[in-house]
């Protein structure tokens, strides 16, 4: 992983728990877990497809509230987003396949709308992404690809109440905004057509201790 | 296709979260100085509010003179031809507090070449996509309304273009294309304003600036704006009959349905709808302005859709 992003992610998520444990009202840390079905759409290479692929998203949550029902979240994590290029074959027969992979450092800021006393709420905001790594056909291809990315996120979640805790699930609607392509890099390698962006849902589960004062 | 999937489950799950309506006014439609606003389609009102909408339209073209089709050193005459265009919306919007809403659509529209003619120059273009964002109310006063709003728009647009295929293979370029597939993501954000001119009379103004990938393949991403404006007239406070109307006219500056570099384009719609107490439905009547660069005059289509509109 590139040294960069790694900072990154410690500066943001020590951000994350020193918003969370500030003596404010209706604090929270916890960790979040979940799968993303967010892969690549847009350009591709002739007679091929993008068909999107599970991946993973971990890393921690930090929020608070600022408003009546109204809380501030910050969600550092590593998100992985995973599609697999089918190009078809020129002769009957099945397609080639060649997984298209990508790691990110995301940091999701967002903002919470409780409804139902709590019980569930709408989620929306931004996200930057930095990317960690990238792999075509497990070949590194990260040179191809902008290191930041943008995303909007908008979502619906349930939080049950466990003890002092809650667990939340969550789906969400994750759109990139900004080419993930470098565009000119990747004419020069012959790479994946320039306009390519990140889209799709993720579901994520995940933990909140209160900290502070209510 | 597993993209429109998401958006729709994404607003399954808004639906589902609907809030109960946190309202200012008596009743759930928008409603300033005893003023009930008609909004259209093309121009939104300016009111933070729950709503879902569908619609569903249909618009023909007058005739369109083409210019002779040139192969090699042969010039062949052609026929006029028209275009055919088909709309599908889908909109959900949703209060999450009394000054801020969420809002997801979903959008289909076609544009299909009818004759020979036409079918060859324009060929069969598909538009799909989704967007979603936030309406946020900036500020309100008896008279008049004032939102803000930001969102972000995943469009897809497919071109069946047997003319630039012909010329592409007539020309030996390497990989020509009948099917072109042009994916743009644009973000976007802007003013609402609506004024209640008296009970019975409404205005609404939208002006919007977008930013993302450009409708042309040459450019990477692109800078646009939308400027709409919609004169609405309600019965009900003179005639106590719950019918409106209301005429609207949207112009942008992206190209119409193409992804060429046409100019700007522009919409108009003229809505005659009955108005109940939380249902709008609507007959529009379409006027579309598509600007050719390749033709001598710009493309003037009309048809109708039909509307439906109902605020929790």
């Amino acid at each position: 992983m590139d040294a960069r992003p790694g900072r990154l992610f410690v500066l943001v998520l020590a951000a994350a728990l020193l918003a969370g444990a500030a003596p404010a009202r209706a604090a929270s840390i916890g960790a979040q877990l979940g799968v993303d079905r967010s892969g690549v759409d847009g350009d591709t290479p002739p007679n091929s497809q993008y068909v999107d692929e599970y991946g993973l998203v971990a890393g921690l949550q930090g929020e608070i509230g600022f408003a009546h029902d109204l809380l501030l979240s910050l969600q550092p994590s590593f998100v992985q987003k995973r599609s697999s290029v089918q190009t078809a074959t020129t002769r009957s027969g099945d397609p080639i396949e060649r997984d298209l992979a990508f790691d990110y450092i995301s940091v999701p800021l967002l903002v919470k709308f409780a409804k139902a006393g709590g019980r569930t709420y709408i989620v929306g905001g931004a996200s930057v992404d930095f990317l960690s790594a990238a792999t075509l056909a497990g070949y590194d291809v990260k040179s191809a690809y902008n290191s930041t990315a943008f995303d909007a996120v908008l979502g619906f979640g349930v939080a049950f109440p466990m003890g002092h805790a809650r667990l939340t699930t969550e789906l969400r609607l994750v759109q990139g905004l900004s080419n993930m392509n470098s565009g000119g890099i990747a004419d020069a390698t012959g790479a994946l057509a320039p306009r390519l962006h990140s889209s799709g849902l993720e579901l994520i589960v995940g933990s909140l201790l209160p900290v502070g004062r209510k | 296709m597993t993209r429109a999937l998401g958006a729709a489950l994404a607003l399954a799950l808004l639906v589902l979260a609907a809030p109960s309506p946190v309202r200012a006014q008596d009743g759930p439609r928008p409603t300033l100085a005893g003023h009930t606003f008609v909004s259209t389609d093309l121009v939104p009102d300016a009111f933070v509010r729950t709503y879902a909408r569908t619609s569903l339209g249909a618009a023909i073209s007058q005739s369109v003179d083409y210019p002779p089709i040139v192969v090699g050193s042969d010039t062949l005459k052609v026929l006029n031809g028209s275009l055919n265009y088909a709309t599908l919306g889908l909109e959900y919007q949703g209060l999450l507090r009394d000054w801020i809403a969420a809002r997801i659509s979903l959008g289909l529209v076609t544009r299909l070449g009818t004759q020979g003619a036409s079918l060859v120059r324009e060929g069969i273009t598909l538009v799909q996509g989704y967007d979603f964002g936030f309406l946020i109310r900036l500020r309100q006063t008896d008279k008049t309304s004032l939102c803000g709003t930001v969102g972000a728009a995943n469009q897809w647009v497919t071109q069946v273009d047997v003319e630039q295929y012909r010329q592409d293979v007539a020309n030996g370029v390497p990989n020509a294309k009948l099917v072109d597939y042009v994916p743009a993501v644009r973000t976007n954000a802007g003013l609402r304003y609506a004024w209640a001119a008296s009970p019975s009379f409404g205005v609404t103004a939208l002006g919007q600036t977008t930013y993302g990938d450009a409708p042309q393949r040459h450019d990477l991403t692109s800078w646009g704006w939308d400027l709409g404006v919609s004169l609405d007239y309600d019965l009900a406070p003179s005639h106590h009959i719950p019918f409106g109307a209301a005429l609207a006219s949207r112009l942008t500056s992206a190209p119409g349905l193409t992804n060429t570099s046409n100019g700007n384009s522009s919409q108009t719609v003229l809505r005659l709808a009955y108005a109940g107490r939380n249902d709008v439905i609507a007959l529009d009547f379409l006027g579309l302005f598509d600007r050719q660069n390749s033709l001598a005059e710009a493309i003037w289509a009309s048809g109708v859709a039909f509307s439906m509109r109902t605020y929790f």
